[in-house]
């Protein structure tokens, strides 16, 4: 493929999912400017993956596998600060609306105060399950876009995804 | 009403997102990337069979030569680094072996001049009663260890003593100055440890004292060959006043040098500064305590200057010429050998210069082989 085209394709995929990257960093990591870093990481990595003209089943299951592994490697690297402190600023991150809501005419989003339970409660479900809740239901992923991000059977992904979905309900008392 | 809850839930978190400035600046930062790598083979080039990382760009990146060429590197920092910590090493260290084994004798080969290997052996020689400060200062001066030093040190004052009498002209007040340097820094050590000896009580004692019996004969032997030489340079002296004295008794008695042929033919005697000898054998005779000594060194200048005398005379039938002029005489004393000497001199390069028939001096005095004939027939 051209490099014409394949940067058409490139600014195409970034106006689509740039957002729901950042969404996916974001809720992982609790803070928006490494969120920020982490999206960009993970288009430039994309990009390259692009220029070797693999094989690509589906575009958005590969950002979000790349996604997920800068999040491991930031983690890594994150390694030298203390259990505590990382604990402290996940909990202060969380309660702070701001670093969901910023805008470049400093105008706020409103979120409702039931989205942030409903965040929260995700962030309860079992780890076994709460990835493949989160790309099913909030990023709308299809089973075997889950599998390939996660690599792990569809039947397993759809499994879990059930199991979460039920998690969730007891949690929202629903 | 379960499903709404859950859907507002979702609707809500997919709200985050980036603000526009966010995402415009993010994707300038990508838009910049990409312009950079614009082909594949720039996110991975192809690794060339000579690229390497460590300063060796045209070698095989597999080949056995970097590995050695490490090693050798390796080796080579080691080697200086145990070299020079060896340098500094005193009599029971671990590394005095080495400084004895390896430093010193490449020192020495280093040396050529022989001013370099007096300095040299000078220095070691001090070195080494530095070392025996220093030993005595940690309380590490035992038998083994001053058994050690004391090897070395007669082994540079050995040194010392057989590069000064092999120097060359032109060194001697070099070598005279470290000579005089350094028996005063062996006179300055063994007054310290004289004093040492006789304040200390303690187990050194008894090896400071034979050491410093070491310096005490190294410094007896330096004089007593000190004498001997001088001795020497008095006899040369005085050889040399005495045949001084003889010369100018010589000049005193202005007796004359006979010259007489052995060969039939007779020489052409002539009034001049310079004249040749037409014969094959010249026999100085002596006359009246006739006989001219000359130095060494006025023998060598004859030889490579000379090759024919300066005699002024007249020819006589019994084929005796006499020097009688007394203007010249100095000039025949000077170049005026021994009878030995003479006939040293009768060689082809004479016998050629005495083939010429006529020698003109200053342009005055000229000589005809004729003339000679002339009077040999009369």
């Amino acid at each position: 493929m051209e490099t014409k085209n394949l940067k058409n394709k490139f600014k195409e995929l970034y106006d689509k999912e740039s957002n729901s990257i950042f969404r996916f960093c974001i809720l992982r990591v609790s803070d928006r400017d490494i969120a920020l870093d982490l999206t960009q990481d993970v288009f430039m990595r994309y990009w390259n993956y692009l220029l070797q003209n693999k094989k690509i089943n589906s575009d958005k299951a590969l950002l979000f596998a790349i996604a997920r592994n800068c999040i491991i490697d930031w983690y890594r690297k994150k390694k030298n600060l203390s259990l505590e402190m990382l604990t402290e600023t996940n909990e202060n991150n969380f309660n702070n609306e701001s670093i969901f809501l910023r805008d470049n005419t400093n105008n706020k989003i409103e979120i409702n105060a039931e989205v942030e339970i409903f965040i929260k409660k995700i962030n309860e479900i079992d780890l076994k399950y709460r990835e493949e809740v989160y790309l099913r239901f909030v990023e709308d992923l299809t089973p075997k876009e889950i599998s390939e991000v996660l690599e792990k059977s569809v039947n397993l992904v759809s499994v879990h995804i059930n199991r979460g979905l039920h998690q969730l309900r007891e949690l929202l008392d629903i | 009403m379960k499903k709404e809850k859950i859907k507002k839930g979702i609707i809500g978190i997919q709200k985050i997102r980036m603000s526009e400035s966010e995402s415009s600046i993010l994707f300038e930062n990508l838009v910049k990337h990409i312009n950079k790598i614009s082909t594949a083979s720039e996110v991975e080039p192809i690794k060339s069979n000579f690229y390497n990382r460590y300063f060796l760009p045209t070698m095989p990146r597999r080949s056995y030569f970097i590995y050695i060429s490490y090693v050798f590197v390796g080796i080579s920092f080691l080697g200086t680094g145990i070299i020079f910590s060896a340098m500094s090493s005193i009599p029971g260290d671990r590394l005095y072996s080495i400084k004895i084994g390896v430093v010193e004798p490449i020192e020495k080969l280093l040396a050529v001049a022989a001013i370099d290997k007096v300095n040299l052996s000078a220095l070691k020689t001090e070195e080494n009663l530095q070392e025996a400060a220093r030993l005595i200062k940690n309380n590490t001066l035992n038998e083994e260890n001053r058994s050690l030093l004391e090897q070395d040190f007669k082994k540079h004052t050995i040194d010392f003593n057989n590069f000064t009498q092999n120097y060359q002209i032109g060194d001697e007040e070099n070598i005279s100055k470290t000579k005089t340097y350094l028996e005063n820094t062996i006179q300055e050590y063994s007054n310290v440890l004289n004093k040492i000896v006789e304040n200390n009580n303690g187990e050194q004692k008894k090896e400071i004292e034979k050491f410093n019996h070491v310096l005490y004969e190294t410094l007896k032997d330096d004089r007593s060959t000190e004498k001997t030489n001088q001795e020497k340079i008095d006899k040369n002296n005085n050889t040399k006043k005495t045949l001084e004295r003889y010369d100018t008794k010589n000049e005193d008695k202005k007796s004359a040098v006979v010259y007489k042929e052995t060969t039939t033919q007779v020489p052409i005697g002539v009034q001049s500064t310079s004249t040749s000898f037409n014969g094959t054998n010249i026999e100085k005779e002596k006359s009246e305590k006739q006989e001219v000594l000359i130095s060494p060194t006025i023998f060598i200048q004859e030889l490579s200057t000379s090759t024919s005398l300066i005699i002024t005379g007249s020819t006589t039938l019994d084929n005796k010429f006499k020097v009688t002029n007394q203007a010249h005489y100095d000039d025949i004393q000077k170049n005026a050998v021994s009878t030995s000497s003479l006939n040293s001199l009768t060689n082809e390069e004479t016998v050629k210069n005495t083939n010429a028939s006529t020698i003109k001096s200053d342009g005055k005095d000229e000589i005809n082989e004729q003339n000679g004939k002339d009077k040999k027939s009369n």
